[in-house]
């Protein structure tokens, strides 16, 4: 289940502009864009981070989104629909870019010694993150470290802990098995832990 | 006794924290996790970062704009209205052969 929330009354006034919607009707579909535009613009900002290229996606998105109307099915809600079309709109603009170097993930997985006991270089933080998470600096700290992360690894943590996609249909978006999102997000997440453990003031 | 290695316990951790371990091996879990600090340690910051993950990039600190940039609203509904000026735009289906996932 995602958990992206929508009002109710959102997802009835998509209900009832469907039919204007699938016959191509064009203020039913300006209303559709004031109604996703800015919950789906914040999504490829994050995805992005540069706020021409989220420009740019979200325009992908709905011309794909107009273009693919007619033959919506209805099996999900427009909204849900919406959402994975300005994902994978950002997800190409991320493919055509040149990639920036960047540090290989193993060197931010724990290791072990030969007996399998974790090597533990710094004792781990014990402020509740609860407590850590209420200032703004520690926020901002934690989006630093995770654009640290390689791209690909960042992208598999955005599309499962942020925009809460199943591994299914992230696996779908990337291109690849479910069993290569588990391992990614399993990784990215431990990067992310070891990231925090150096960086974090005790 | 410990019948687990560290290595082994945070490689399946987060099958082992969604349920998604077969119950007989379960309990080998937990008998781990009692009787190692560190393995502890680490399951409890894995969470916490998952939680600070979330927190940092959520909408708290780059909130869901109110409505969309005029100039941006306006292109997108201009690319509906006259798609022959923009012919470029992808359709939205995934691409296996992306090679970002490979
Ligand atoms: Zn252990």
């Amino acid at each position: 289940m995602s958990s992206v929330p929508f009002t109710v009354p959102e997802a009835a006034l998509d209900e009832r502009d469907l039919p204007a919607l699938r016959a191509g009707d064009h203020d039913a579909f300006a209303r559709l864009v004031d109604r996703h535009g800015p919950r789906l613009l914040a999504v490829v900002r994050r995805l992005l981070r540069d706020e021409h290229e989220a420009h740019d996606a979200l325009q992908d998105a709905f011309t794909s989104a107009h273009r693919a109307l007619p033959s919506f099915e209805g099996s999900s809600r427009l909204g849900t629909w919406l959402h994975r079309i300005a994902i994978n709109a950002a997800l190409m603009r991320l493919r055509a870019r040149r990639r920036r170097p960047e540090v290989a993930i193993d060197a931010m997985l724990p290791t072990f010694d030969s007996t399998g006991h974790r090597v533990v270089l710094r004792e781990a933080w014990s402020e509740s993150a609860d407590t850590r998470l209420e200032r703004a600096e520690t926020r901002a700290l934690v989006r630093r470290l995770i654009d640290r992360l390689p791209e690909d690894h960042r992208t598999v943590l955005l599309l499962r802990d942020i925009e809460e996609l199943e591994t299914r249909e992230t696996a779908e978006l990337m291109g690849c098995t479910g069993g290569a999102v588990k391992v990614r997000l399993h990784r990215a997440r431990q990067a992310l832990r070891q990231l925090l453990e150096e960086e974090l003031p005790r | 006794m410990n019948d687990l290695t560290c290595r082994e316990f945070v490689e399946f951790l987060d099958d082992y924290r969604t349920g998604a371990i077969a119950p007989e091996r379960r309990a080998t879990f937990e008998r781990h996790l009692s009787n190692c600090r560190h393995c502890r340690d680490y399951l409890r910051t894995y969470e916490d970062s998952i939680r600070m993950g979330r927190a940092a990039i959520g909408a708290e600190d780059q909130p869901i704009p109110d409505e969309l940039p005029k100039a941006l609203s306006s292109a997108i509904l201009n690319a509906i209205r006259f798609p022959a000026t923009n012919p470029e735009s992808p359709t939205p289906r995934p691409r296996p052969d992306a090679g970002r996932c490979s």
